[in-house]
């Protein structure tokens, strides 16, 4: 999730059929530059190379996420159904079917950010490790948390905010910050 | 009476055609428009030119490709009126201390919408 603004700049962002990198891009209709979406910054345009401000956010089941805010707002497409996307139901290895669209959880994990450097937990990883973790990135304190029954991991600072975060595929991850550590429980236990 | 060989194959393929769609309308149902495409279709031919790849995997080029327009400042409604089931998945976020889910299966829609939460501009994006 970004702040759509840059400085006092407000953006609108469309989407545009291209890739970077095999990520999507997107376009502003303010000054029509390029924006990579794992990147979050201007790829093209005048304001090349202005990142946006991450916002962090939390992408869980309906149910977790209520439980946590049940005084929560939910955006509305009125008359559509949307396109179901379901994590559970494609077993690691096994073919996906059309629909509802379906993804490998096998290859799905947390990417994290913190002082510049960056670290991926693999779901795959936190179902046999200890959560929450309690490690040091960027030379900061970070605990991870992981919920597989919520599908989802985040990571919060030592005074107990949410880190940006992202839930994305490895290799996607690694794409984007090749430098990146990665995170095995074996090594840990 | 001898049937061609060449028609007893044309029509041993026109079968498992038959069969495949079959299968796949019980298996699926029939296509709606829910699976279909569902981003605004492209702008009146808004286009946009830059350094990119034109297909995953593809080659860095200078190509021109289509732009998606998508929705701005979509309405939200309170928790209980969400026709969300518990295991649909939303991008949650607080921010001005109010908490807005955004439902997954929109934004698989368009890629990105632009929102607000608060007096914030937001994009939430998957």
């Amino acid at each position: 999730m970004y702040a759509r603004q840059v400085g006092d700049r407000e953006l609108t962002f469309d989407f545009a059929e291209g890739l970077l990198r095999d990520n999507l891009l997107f376009v502003d209709r303010e000054t029509g530059g390029l924006w990579s979406q794992l990147h979050g910054a201007a790829v093209s345009g005048p304001l090349e190379g202005s990142p946006l401000r991450i916002i962090p956010a939390l992408q869980t089941t309906w149910a977790f996420w209520r439980e946590q805010h049940p005084d929560t707002r939910v955006l509305m497409l009125a008359g559509k159904e949307g396109r179901p996307y379901l994590y559970r139901n494609r077993p690691p290895g096994t073919r996906p079917t059309r629909r509802p669209t379906q993804h490998d959880t096998s290859a799905l994990g947390l990417g994290l950010v913190v002082g510049g450097e960056a670290m991926f937990f693999p779901f795959r990883e936190l179902d046999s490790a200890p959560t929450p973790l309690q490690l040091e990135l960027g030379g900061r304190p970070v605990s991870v948390h992981y919920r597989p029954q919520a599908l989802t991991a985040w990571g919060e600072d030592a005074q107990g905010n949410l880190l940006p975060g992202v839930l994305a595929y490895e290799e996607g991850w690694k794409a984007f910050n090749p430098d990146s550590r990665i995170y095995r429980a074996r090594q840990r236990q | 009476m001898k049937i061609p060989r060449n028609f007893r194959v044309l029509a041993s393929l026109v079968v498992a055609a038959a069969l495949v769609a079959a299968a796949g309308y019980l298996l699926w149902g029939p296509r709606s428009s829910a699976e279909e495409p569902q981003g605004e279709p492209a702008s009146a031919g808004r286009t946009v030119r830059g350094r990119m790849q034109a297909r995953p995997g593809g080659p860095m080029e200078d190509v021109e490709v289509a732009v998606h327009e998508v929705p701005t400042d979509l309405p939200t409604v309170p928790a209980e009126e969400a026709p969300l089931e518990d295991d649909d998945l939303v991008l949650g976020v607080v921010v001005d201390a109010q908490a807005v889910a955004f439902p997954i299966r929109y934004l698989a829609m368009f890629e990105v919408v632009d929102s607000r939460v608060g007096e914030t501009p937001v994009a939430p994006t998957w």
